[in-house]
């Protein structure tokens, strides 16, 4: 297993657009570390970069320390899952798992017992004679991941390898993905556009907007103490509340007398953190519901104030009145250069 | 009940591309059969074994030619670089222009006193002499039309090889990359079990074309010389439009289709994809 | 060698390999265009003058003076164009019923349609030729367009009704609903948004008629019928060793000169027609 440091990377399309600047990050020896991005923030370019299956205008990437710039992807040592797994559609599961073990000339018995022993762990031994046409979606999620498992690589590096799945099979895959690669203690690079998965697989998330590299951070780090509002409005859902200072000043959510000195700023509370009454309480501030949607185990209000603002109450919701009484608490503020 | 009827009635848009379609393919391969005479003839036939071996031969050297010439070409052309569709439309052109017109150009060229594929020959040392009888000599005559056929065809070969290349996945490539394929076995692994289907339906196609290729060949030799190159459709047009034996040329045309269809069965059972 | 010595030469093989691709592909129509361009002493030289040492188009002249070239060239318009209207409308219509409405067995007849497009005109032309001449359409330019179309029309129809699936189905709904009637929705919605197929279709039929040969040669027995391909293969001089190549050469540049066009001009088009229609098997 392995150390990867990513050094000041630099990339821009030919038309002069830059795709990735000044991205760098190290990532230590069996971490599980996110890449997390909306579609085009170039998180997955940075994969391939790492794979070299891209070059870098610029910067270097080193694996256990040494620059693997002008090695070949087959050269690094790593292994990468894909989106839509591109596995052989021609070979069976047993060839697709092996090939990597073939092409590295590995013994053959060698090969057998780690493509058995892969799948065994997959729960995937009772399809290695079929062709990939012949498996479910998740059960090609699974050939495509024994396929980098058995290589037992320095790096995994997978590319939203959850996006092809329904639902129902991506939370049960999540899990058993976090578990499978703390067996195998391996160093994982995963790219997702999915804060939930994000959030509960990694031990560290990199957020990235546009190329560069917003925050880095443990999971609850990032979501307690977002360093810009991207990244507030990124994690979470419904997402924080943004809004200036000195509107919430105006309309009396905040008071002039605490908050007059960040009137300039923009200010963030996570709607499950607003403070909701029925009835006319001290600091409080009366607003109107402008609609109420109940999901069943919460329910989301969007409120009538001069913010656009939204909160989240437990449990369903009933005021034919459509008025309640609101509190922004100090401590769950979070202030961001406007 | 109405909403069926009114179904029945969508065919009227279909009818006179049908009709069409009836009366100069369906119609045609009718009356063959109805003409058709002298069968006993067929087995006494000296020429037709000799026109059967020469198209069949001619539809195999082209094609394999075609294929392989075809094969390089899709694969240049799918990589990326400045100028290729300019490439491309240089490429096809041979594919469009009339196939009659061309051969005259190929007579040209293959002209044995005027001729520059000869004076080129000689130039480099191939040949001791600039007048090669290209067209002229029983031997030779054969290859050239193969070559001026290939020259032609080629390009329709590329364009659905091309197609094909367009198809497979490049994430596949990068799967094998990291799974530590060079170029070689790269090609081996992914491009040519991926393209194994479009190369059968090209490989079918410009067959069952070959097998009944008729103005390349009647231009350039007029089957001749000595019947080396006479090809079954050559055969069919003389035996019907020179001899006046419209019976026997319509049995004859049978015989091709016959060839045709038992080519294409073979063809399609052998490389039929196993079952797994 | 260096990693970028080694780019360095790839790519110049690489560059190899394209003009090497370019000069097979084009060198037989450039030397016709050369000759085409020397004087007739020099065409028949031998060895052969590769670059004439005086340009002139006399050739050109004399195929339109000598020879009743324009006469086969306006056979040949009339034929392509003739055909390119019929096949693509005709074959519009039908795609059309195919791709878009409910039609009893129609899987069926589409399959055995594509089945018979599969076979070469070679096996058909002799009793096509029969009926040609009971219909009395012999020397008349109206047998080929009429053949023509509807050897094309199974291609056609495929690589046209394959394109009008895209067209959004609601479109169309909402087309109904404004209160077009099944045929004024083919030719004022589906249609006009095909045109690009549409127009593959023409470029690919007009191609195939401008250079047909075979059916031309059997239906057009009188000199003043023909095309211009059966025309050219017939030019010949007095005796047949006295074939005049200076001329052939004139008319086989002017021939070509408009599909040459065609296909620098719409390349992307044509490959994705021929794309199209040869997926089917």
């Amino acid at each position: 297993m392995a150390h990867v440091e990513i050094k000041n990377i630099n990339k821009a399309f030919e038309t002069g657009k830059s795709i990735l600047s000044a991205v760098s990050f190290t990532i230590n020896d069996g971490e599980f570390v996110s890449l997390l991005g909306a579609s085009g923030c170039g998180k997955t370019t940075i994969l391939r970069i790492i794979a070299g299956l891209e070059t870098a205008d610029s910067g270097s990437v080193l694996i256990d320390g040494q620059d693997v710039g002008a090695a070949s992807p087959k050269d690094r040592d790593i292994a990468m899952v894909f989106q839509n797994y591109a596995l052989y559609p021609h070979l069976n599961v047993r060839e697709n798992i092996s090939m990597g073990l073939t092409l590295r000339k590995i013994a053959r018995p060698e090969i057998s017992r780690r493509v058995q022993e892969t799948a065994a762990l997959l729960g995937i031994e009772e399809y290695l004679d079929r062709r990939p046409s012949a498996l479910s979606g998740g059960q090609r999620q699974r050939v495509a991941l024994a396929r980098a498992l058995v290589r037992r690589p320095k790096v995994f590096l997978l590319d939203e390898p959850l996006s092809n799945l329904d639902a129902l099979l991506r939370d049960k895959t999540r899990s058993e993905l976090k578990l499978l690669f703390e067996r195998v203690k391996g160093t994982v690079i995963y790219v997702t556009h999915d804060q939930v998965e994000a959030m509960t697989m990694s031990s560290r998330i990199i957020v990235l907007n546009k190329g560069r590299i917003e925050q880095i951070g443990a999971p609850q780090e990032i979501y307690s103490k977002p360093r810009t509002a991207f990244v507030a409005s990124f994690l979470g859902t419904p997402s924080m509340n943004l809004f200036d200072v000195s509107k919430a000043i105006q309309c009396g959510l905040l008071s002039q007398t605490a908050f007059g000195s960040k009137s300039a700023l923009m200010a963030g509370i996570r709607p499950e953190e607003i403070l909701v009454s029925q009835r006319r309480q001290d600091g409080f501030v009366e607003v109107e519901i402008l609609v109420a949607e109940p999901t069943g185990a919460l329910t989301i209000l969007t409120l009538k104030t001069g913010v656009d603002l939204r909160a989240v109450v437990k449990g369903s919701f009933n005021n034919a009145r459509q008025k309640i009484w609101i509190s922004l608490p100090d401590q769950h503020l979070h202030f961001f250069p406007n | 009940m109405t909403a069926r009827r009114s179904y029945w009635l969508n065919w009227v848009y279909a009818l006179p591309a049908l009709i069409m379609i009836a009366v100069v393919n369906v119609v045609p391969m009718g009356q063959t059969f109805w003409w058709s005479s002298g069968f006993g003839r067929l087995s006494s036939d000296s020429r037709l074994w000799g026109v059967l071996r020469n198209t069949t031969m001619f539809t195999f050297f082209a094609v394999s030619a075609e294929l392989v010439l075809g094969l390089a070409i899709a694969l240049l052309l799918a990589q990326k670089f400045y100028g290729r569709g300019f490439v491309r439309a240089a490429v096809l052109i041979p594919w469009a222009l009339p196939t009659a017109v061309m051969a005259m150009a190929w007579r040209w060229i293959f002209n044995a006193d005027y001729g520059v594929l000869g004076d080129i020959f000689y130039k480099f040392h191939l040949s001791s002499s600039p007048n090669i009888p290209w067209l002229a000599s029983p031997g030779l005559a054969f290859f050239s039309c193969v070559l001026a056929d290939v020259w032609k065809t080629t390009p329709f070969m590329a364009i659905l090889l091309m197609s094909g290349l367009a198809a497979i996945p490049s994430e596949l490539y990068e799967a094998a990359l990291m799974d530590g394929a060079g170029t070689w076995r790269r090609f081996w692994m992914i491009t040519f079990p991926m393209l194994k289907p479009t190369i059968a339906v090209a490989v079918i196609f410009r067959a069952i074309q070959t097998f009944g290729i008729f103005d390349l060949i009647w231009v350039l030799t007029g089957g001749g010389p000595g019947g080396k190159t006479q090809t079954i459709a050559l055969y069919v047009y003389d035996v019907v439009f020179r001899y006046q034996e419209l019976g026997y040329g319509c049995t004859l045309t049978l015989v091709m289709a016959t060839a045709l269809i038992s080519f294409s069965t073979i063809f399609m059972l052998l490389l039929r994809p196993k079952s797994s | 060698m260096s990693q970028k010595q080694r780019k360095q030469s790839s790519k110049f093989l690489f560059f190899g390999a394209v003009a090497l691709v370019c000069f097979w592909s084009l060198a037989p129509f450039l030397w016709q265009v050369l000759t085409s361009l020397k004087s007739s002493e020099e065409v028949i030289a031998s060895p052969p003058v590769y670059w004439p040492s005086r340009l002139t188009i006399v050739s050109y002249f004399k195929i339109f003076s000598a020879r009743p070239f324009s006469v086969y060239i306006w056979n040949s318009l009339i034929v392509a164009f003739g055909t390119t209207f019929l096949c693509t409308g005709v074959a519009a219509l039908a795609a059309y019923a195919f791709s878009r409405l409910k039609l009893p067995g129609g899987k069926a007849v589409s399959n055995a349609i594509l089945l018979v497009s599969l076979f070469p005109p070679t096996l058909l032309v002799v009793a096509l030729k029969q009926l040609i001449q009971t219909a009395g359409l012999l020397n008349n330019p109206l047998s080929l367009i009429l053949t023509y179309a509807a050897l094309n029309l199974p291609f056609a129809i495929w690589v046209l009704a394959n394109f009008f699936k895209q067209v959004p189905m609601d479109i169309e709904e909402a087309a109904q609903v404004d209160g077009l009637g099944r045929w004024s929705v083919l030719w004022k919605i589906v249609a006009p948004l095909s045109a690009p197929a549409i127009a593959t279709t023409a470029i690919l039929v007009f191609i195939f008629s401008w250079n047909e040969f075979l059916l031309a040669l059997t239906f057009m027995s009188k000199d003043a019928a023909r095309t211009v391909p059966v025309g050219i293969a017939m030019l010949s001089g007095v005796t047949i060793y006295e074939i005049p190549w200076d001329q052939i050469s004139a008319a086989v540049v002017i021939t070509t000169l408009p599909v040459v066009a065609m296909v620098l001009a719409f390349q992307r088009r044509i490959i994705e027609g021929l794309t199209a229609g040869a997926v089917k098997g």
